[in-house]
């Protein structure tokens, strides 16, 4: 069991790292794109490539900032509540929450699997078939959905994992 | 189905999720699900889908990861360390003293990132420990600092204003124009405070930092590649060289030249700032997704449309207008966090403020300084939270401290009104000039 969680875990930093890496092609589509248009070189389609490249790193970095406390939340109610009902509350919105997340993954792949099954391609310059950067949107959804799932299932088999200290307001991501 | 059902639906079905401790981005996804089940036939789930896919692939939101990742890298220079030494010898003269040095290396710092924590975070690292050993109050310090840290949120880049600008479709450009003078205004509104408690004060006196002319002189140089980073990274959007998201992927590649130069850099500290800029950029984009396809459903009930028109109807004056919108902001400030206010409102104010014939690159300026007042006002506020990690004191404490930086704010906002030129000379200026 605590093998599998590990093993997830892992799962979900592989996905930060290559979301990282899609940043850094972000980053380096816009370079590239200044520069072309300094060398006037060709560059069509960079703006679209790099709205998916956006895409692609955000969703496959969702997981690993679910598992890392990185989504915000209102923690007013939790963080005043005790024993067994803070963890009911506790388990209820992490199951609420894989509803919804599976709900995003269930709709995100019917998204690409529409746009493959009708061949459709991108109005910009580019124009890619869609389907290749909603791919892994659909994926980033599913691992996510996964990642939710995981700590709900370690809020049911093992509640005492959900220590206050845990959930400390300072480890919240903020802006 | 009547509007005011409706509006009762959203904000009782809203509320419960954020209130229960559902993830913010769940709880607007939940809700728009919720009132396009209610209120439309159109399928649900994939116009969901499409509403994602759009907004996430977007052009214009691209600026946003980058100026995270820009602000992570600088955050792990000794910047902090820089901009206390290069400020001390300028401010410690001032009625108030080394107080000024919170302020105007927030003001930098927040050139540099477009976030309010972070500012909080990098200026208290060094200006905590270095004026406490120099006996300035606590209160002061900590007041002053939660106070100015805010300003990262006004002072371009900011992430809250990439956020407002996307979702009234304005150009990022112009708002980063607009945010400048305002955002310096406010900074020598903390500074004024700081030189009447310094006046009010005379008798207390701080060993000032013995400094010999050279090391001043070499203080300063450390300071000069930031400043220099910064003009270039806002001037090329302000001459029009740059798009915003060009002005930040070169923004990026400024501070990694930049840190290689000060061999702060180097491949864990590297990786950690990616791994740090995706976490918090997947963290927005996911309260994004919520609250784009919230807008979405929300169109569908007619609600922002109908309330524009009550406003109207009831020809509020501006200034009446603003009054009621900042104290909804406040008290909504004390729950939620910046980003989520925005967004969460924009859908049902943005009509209501144009109907009013507001300048919608003033209010942008107006919404950050109330949404700056929300990150000190507890009982949820970062800027509180982050001070009670470095400082160890309770969160009321720090509000208190906080409290007078709270109302120099609520000054400002008068000021900005009566002169709504803060905010719109610049933006028309420089587009006169091109």
């Amino acid at each position: 069991m605590n093998k599998l969680s590990q093993t997830l875990d892992k799962l979900y930093l592989a996905g930060a790292w290559l979301s990282g890496g899609f940043l850094l092609l972000l980053c380096g589509l816009i370079l590239y794109s200044i520069l072309a248009r300094m060398l006037g070189l060709f560059a069509g389609g960079a703006t679209d490539f790099a709205g998916y490249a956006m895409a692609t790193s955000t969703f496959l970095a969702l997981a690993y900032t679910f598992r890392s406390n990185g989504h915000i939340r209102i923690l007013l109610l939790i963080q005043n509540t005790h024993g067994s009902l803070r963890i009911a509350i506790e388990r209820a919105t992490l199951g609420f929450m894989t509803f919804i997340t599976c709900y995003l993954t269930y709709y995100t792949t019917r998204l690409a699997l529409d746009s493959w099954e009708y061949g459709e391609r991108s109005e910009g310059a580019d124009a890619i078939f869609l389907w290749i950067p909603q791919v892994p949107v659909a994926l980033g959804s599913a691992v996510f959905a996964l990642s939710v799932f995981h700590t709900f299932a370690e809020s049911i088999f093992s509640p005492e994992g959900i220590n206050p200290e845990k959930l400390d307001l300072e480890v919240q991501n903020e802006i | 189905m009547s509007e005011a059902v409706s509006i009762v639906v959203f904000l009782g079905v809203l509320f419960f999720f954020l209130g229960s401790g559902v993830w913010i981005g769940a709880s607007l996804l939940a809700t728009a699900i919720v009132g396009m089940l209610i209120f439309t036939s159109t399928p649900v789930g994939d116009a969901m889908a499409i509403t994602i896919w759009g907004s996430q692939s977007s052009w214009t939101l691209t600026a946003l990861p980058l100026f995270i990742w820009m602000g992570e890298i600088l955050y792990r220079t000794k910047l902090s360390e820089t901009l206390f030494r290069g400020l001390t010898p300028f401010m410690g003269k001032l009625p108030g003293g080394l107080l000024h040095v919170n302020v105007g290396a927030s003001a930098i710092f927040a050139a540099i990132s477009g976030s309010s924590a972070a500012t909080v975070a990098t200026v208290g690292k060094m200006s905590i420990p270095e004026l406490t050993k120099r006996g300035y109050p606590d209160k002061l310090i900590i007041g002053t600092l939660s106070g100015a840290g805010t300003l990262g949120l006004l002072i371009p880049p900011s992430i809250s204003m990439i956020i407002y600008g996307v979702t009234v479709n304005e150009s990022i450009a112009k708002l980063f124009m607009a945010s400048m003078i305002p955002g310096l205004a406010l900074a020598l509104c903390f500074m004024t405070y700081i030189v009447v408690w310094g006046l009010l004060n005379k008798d207390v006196s701080f060993n000032p930092p013995a400094m010999a002319f050279r090391q001043k002189i070499n203080a300063l140089l450390d300071l000069l590649p930031v400043l220099i980073l910064i003009s270039g990274v806002i001037g090329s959007i302000y001459s029009g060289i740059a798009t915003a998201t060009e002005a930040a992927a070169l923004g990026v590649l400024g501070s990694i030249v930049l840190s290689l130069l000060q061999k702060t850099l180097d491949k864990a500290s590297f990786i950690e700032s990616v791994l740090g800029a995706v976490r918090t950029s997947a963290m927005i984009m996911f309260i994004l997704m919520g609250s784009g396809f919230l807008s979405l459903a929300m169109g569908f009930t007619g609600i922002p449309k109908a309330l524009a028109t009550t406003i109207v109807h009831w020809e509020l004056s501006p200034f009446s207008l603003i009054i009621i919108l900042t104290i909804f902001y406040i008290f909504l400030g004390m729950f939620l966090d910046g980003i989520s206010s925005i967004v969460l409102t924009m859908a049902v104010i943005e009509p209501m403020v144009r109907a009013a014939g507001i300048d919608m690159l003033w209010f942008g300026v107006y919404l950050m300084i109330v949404v700056e007042m929300a990150q000190i006002t507890p009982p949820v506020g970062f800027n509180l939270f982050v001070l009670q990690g470095m400082t160890g004191k309770d969160i009321g404490y720090i509000a208190r401290a906080s409290m007078p930086m709270f109302f120099v704010m609520c000054a400002f906002i008068v000021i900005l009104f009566l002169i709504p030129e803060l905010a719109t000379w610049l933006p028309e200026a420089l587009s006169n000039t091109r």
